[in-house]
């Protein structure tokens, strides 16, 4: 809860700044972001973890901007790493983490600007494609505690549209970006699944896609505010982002993510 | 602008309260019973074959888990709940760790003390893999035994070919009270082929008779063991789960003879979650049936039934290390020499 009230602080101070400054937007050329964060999770899948488990995440995320002048629009590429524990601290035997979890998102994106005819703001839309993909499994110390804990996952390549919200306030940026998938097909655990067999066959299986699916089905949102400022020659920035994800198939997921990053733009 | 920190802040105050909504929160017995009620309702595979009115269980021990206060008080209420489905894979551990169930109290009347065994019958170059035996007996007979616990083995791994078993083979199921269904890929050493060896079921949907089709699930043949090679395998109550699954394979799948007493069936495989507060439960999620596709839960039939009195095992056997059903099994390779 104080985390979270940390990051809403953070959040209005950053809006706040947001409408007090004023200055000219540069041409941004080529950008190499790198971003490291960590934050608390809630997750839950119906499968393995029904009654949902709380813990902690860490993040590493490099993502290329590079603007187009005579096209004039953004082309994205990012990559974006997540590793996350999950733990029960009712359980009295072990105060070890129970599950990790891992996932990785990958891809490129468009972004256009929008006219709003104000020097200080910039809004840009567009969309990208990713491939998501996560995976559940015990540790040790889950499968000490849990009798036979069973792994759990999924991969789909999701269109998401894109809008980007950017502020140049002195040497200050403050950059707004919320992605939201419209568009879904990948593997997603049906009822049955048993990811316990005796031949190997079946791992062909998880590669084929089984689930096409849009908005509001499989629900992907992730919104990220971050605010840009000049540490020696290169950009230095905090970030807060939320990542919420909500699927209900025959088997359904639901998590939400906060990560707060520091991270550096050049 | 502050339009939009309006309408911002609410998406964060939302998006932070599906936390509550996301985990399971409520440590109260009646909630955890609440939960243990609703994933089994769904997902338990033999309510018809145990024939449980899953419905008056919700009925008559919800008023208990509202009344109760200790751990110990809802773990004798979930024996109690347990004793009505009689499925040994079901089981319920506590935070704290005490277990309800039905396995250690029905299964494990006895155990065979293995070491007295092999010193009593001359076993010799006795090799210990994880959860396997291996080891030789005199005249031209081998010996394996499949330990509780045996997952995915590299046949190739195991040295039996330095092994005379010329007379034949024992393998050894008794007190095997389970593994991984991968610990199946153990009968390879016995098939020429890769052959379908038995079918599992699974559930479809959330009503208790949805179900998926009958999957068959293969297993390659390594050809270690040439089909002419005599086998006798031993099996007893204790014989479980995979234990029982084995069985059953190397008895449709070669030409091997089974001693010893009824298995205690388990034909299915389980998986576990975690209850509200740290409690976790495991259950039975699929249906195992052999190529007549009949179920194996409950159990396989020994081809010669030799049934020692409990007492025998707990006083006799210990003493001297006598074991009737391994002296059938070498009498009985021996005369077939």
């Amino acid at each position: 809860m104080k985390i979270t009230l940390f990051l809403i602080l953070i959040y209005l101070g950053g809006s706040t700044l947001l409408v007090a400054q004023e200055e000219e937007t540069k041409s941004r050329g080529t950008l190499h972001n790198f971003r490291f964060g960590i934050g608390p999770i809630a997750y839950k899948n119906y499968y393995s973890i029904p009654n949902g488990l709380a813990g902690g995440s860490m993040s590493f995320t490099y993502q290329m901007e590079k603007e187009h002048k005579t096209k004039k629009r953004d082309f994205l590429l990012r990559a974006n790493f997540d590793y996350s524990y999950l733990e029960n601290s009712k359980v009295l035997t072990t105060s070890e983490p129970l599950f990790r979890r891992f996932k990785i998102r990958l891809g490129p994106g468009l972004l256009w600007p929008l006219n709003l005819k104000n020097n200080q703001l910039h809004l840009q839309a567009g969309g990208n494609i990713s491939f998501y993909g996560e995976y559940i499994y015990p540790t040790e110390s889950g499968g000490k505690h849990i009798y036979h804990p069973i792994p759990y996952g999924n991969w789909s390549i999701n269109c998401n549209a894109l809008i980007v919200a950017r502020y140049q306030a002195g040497r200050i940026t403050i950059e707004e970006s919320l992605k939201v998938a419209i568009f879904t097909a990948g593997f997603f655990p049906e009822f049955q699944y048993t990811p316990t067999s005796i031949d190997n066959s079946y791992y062909w299986d998880f590669l084929k896609i089984n689930t096409i699916s849009t908005i509001p089905n499989y629900r992907m949102i992730e919104n990220k505010i971050a605010i840009y400022f000049p540490l020696a020659n290169n950009q230095t920035a905090i970030s807060w982002r939320i990542s919420y994800n909500h699927y209900n198939f025959e088997n359904s997921q639901k998590y939400i993510e906060h990560n707060l990053g520091v991270g550096i733009r050049f | 602008m502050k339009l939009s920190i309006k309408t911002i802040i609410p998406i964060i105050v939302i998006l932070t309260a599906c936390t509550d909504d996301i985990i399971n929160n409520d440590a109260s017995p009646s909630n955890i019973f609440r939960s243990f009620w609703e994933i089994m309702d769904e997902r338990y595979v033999f309510f018809e074959e145990k024939g449980v009115n899953w419905d008056s269980i919700y009925f008559d021990y919800q008023p208990v888990f509202d009344t109760v206060r200790s751990n110990s008080a809802m773990i004798k209420a979930f024996d109690s709940i347990l004793s009505h489905i009689n499925d040994k894979h079901l089981s319920i551990v506590s935070n704290d760790g005490h277990y309800a169930g039905m396995f250690l109290n029905d299964t494990l009347h006895y155990s065979i003390s293995f070491g007295k065994v092999y010193s009593t019958y001359d076993f010799s170059n006795l090799q210990t893999y994880s959860h396997l035996h291996l080891a030789q007996l005199p005249e031209g007979i081998s010996y394996i035994r499949i330990l509780p616990g045996l997952k995915k083995i590299n046949v190739n791994d195991l040295n039996i070919r330095q092994y005379d078993y010329s007379n034949g083979l024992i393998i050894d199921l008794r007190d095997c009270t389970g593994g991984y269904m991968s610990g199946y890929n153990f009968c390879s050493i016995f098939l020429q082929d890769e052959r379908v060896v038995f079918y599992k079921q699974t559930k479809a949907g959330k009503g208790h008779n949805d179900f998926s089709g009958l999957i068959p699930l293969k297993i390659k043949g390594e050809n270690i063991i040439k089909k002419e090679t005599p086998l006798i395998v031993l099996i007893n109550r204790n014989t479980y789960s995979m234990g029982n699954g084995i069985a059953s394979i190397l008895k449709e799948n070669t030409n091997a003879f089974l001693i010893g007493e009824t298995t205690g069936g388990g034909g299915g495989s389980v998986m576990s979650v975690l209850l509200p507060a740290g409690w976790s439960l495991t259950f039975t999620q699929s249906k195992h049936y052999n190529l007549a596709r009949k179920l194996i839960e409950n159990g396989i039939n020994p081809d010669i039934e030799n049934i020692p009195l409990i007492d025998f095992w707990k006083e006799e056997h210990l003493d001297t290390g006598k074991d009737p059903q391994i002296e059938i099994a070498i009498s009985i390779l021996q005369t077939t020499k």
